[in-house]
């Protein structure tokens, strides 16, 4: 099976990117977390300003999965801004259906990715990883992904909604 | 010391924001990698599509600092998504100068910032935090921050332009 294409996105992919979203959430255990809608996809992804971008990979019907789907993997990315450098190129989520992997596509995505990070002149791209999630932490080292957080010693935190409007409540 | 005021920053504000921009590197002890330039904060930040957006804070002329700056303090932030509750306000760069600490201008800042946050319909915040840097965990943590690093196992990574340029050649 070594037919396959990547390409941006359209608003059509919207059903097949929540599909494949909650796909990589089930990996990590995290499925019933998902509470993003294909309506969110789509306002915040195709509208004036997108929050987020996305490359498909699609096969040909006659290669569709189990389930019927020809859009087997995805990846979600957008740019964020480092204080010292500059921009960077974000990537949040990143798949290939089980079915689909050993022929490259995950390497393609990561090519295709590299290419629009250098061509938008980004310094850098940054992205999280679980830190028991050993065959995706070799499959980035291969290509030269250092561990920041080992490094820099940074912690990732977060301020949830409900505490955000505890604060703007605050006198 | 209380009056001081929060705004939006303008393009004006470029050199005082790679100003603040450096002495939190120093504080970290990263002050050589801010390569960051005036000319690249004004295009990011203020041209058709800006790549990060600025709060800063400003004392009135009487209270400027002990080198003249009134601008004193800042925060830099962007929405980022979350693939599974969607829009997030990501907290970049957040300071206030030393001697103008305690004044509550990081309580506000960070209220400021709760509001956009709110406002434009953001899950939450996210940010990240050196795990040496007790204090800034502590003022945080204060305000209902919690781990996620610790909670569920999350590491920065990062592919850095040579590496990236290797790539995409391949």
């Amino acid at each position: 099976m070594a037919n396959f294409i990547l390409r941006k996105a359209e608003p059509k992919d919207v059903s097949d990117i929540l599909r494949l979203i909650k796909e990589l959430a089930k990996f990590e255990e995290m499925e019933d977390q998902v509470i993003l809608t294909e309506k969110d996809l789509l306002e915040d992804g195709f509208g004036d300003h997108p929050f987020y971008h996305c490359i498909v990979a699609e096969v040909p019907k006659h290669h569709q999965s189990a389930d019927g789907h020809v859009i087997i993997g995805f990846a979600m990315y957008y740019f964020t801004y480092d204080p010292w450098i500059g921009k960077l190129l974000y990537l949040e989520d990143f798949y290939v259906m089980k079915e689909y992997r050993g022929f490259g596509i995950g390497s393609e995505i990561l090519k295709k990715l590299s290419q629009t990070a250098v061509r938008t002149r980004c310094n850098s791209m940054h992205f999280i990883v679980a830190e028991w999630n050993k065959p995706s932490i070799e499959f980035y080292k291969r290509r030269g992904a250092s561990d920041l957080s080992l490094e820099e010693g940074w912690r990732l935190f977060k301020i949830d909604k409900q505490n955000l409007l505890k604060m703007t409540d605050e006198e | 010391m209380d009056k001081f005021i929060l705004r939006k920053a303008e393009p004006k504000d470029v050199s005082d924001i790679l100003r603040l921009i450096k002495e939190l590197a120093k504080f970290e002890e990263m002050e050589e990698q801010v390569v960051l330039t005036e000319k690249e904060l004004l295009e990011d930040g203020f041209g058709d599509h800006p790549f990060y957006h600025c709060v800063v804070a400003e004392v009135p002329k009487d209270k400027q600092s002990l080198e003249g700056y009134t601008v004193v303090g800042f925060a830099m932030y962007y929405f980022t998504y979350d693939p599974w509750i969607g829009k997030l306000l990501y907290l970049e760069d957040f300071y206030v100068m030393k001697e103008f600490r305690g004044y509550g201008m990081g309580s506000e800042i960070l209220k400021m910032l709760s509001e956009t946050a709110v406002k434009t319909r953001c899950s939450g915040m996210h940010f990240i935090v050196a795990e040496w840097n007790t204090s800034s965990i502590e003022f945080y943590k204060r305000r209902g921050a919690s781990d996620l690093s610790h909670e569920e196992g999350w590491r920065l990574y990062e592919i850095d332009k040579c590496n990236l340029l290797k790539m995409s050649s391949k």
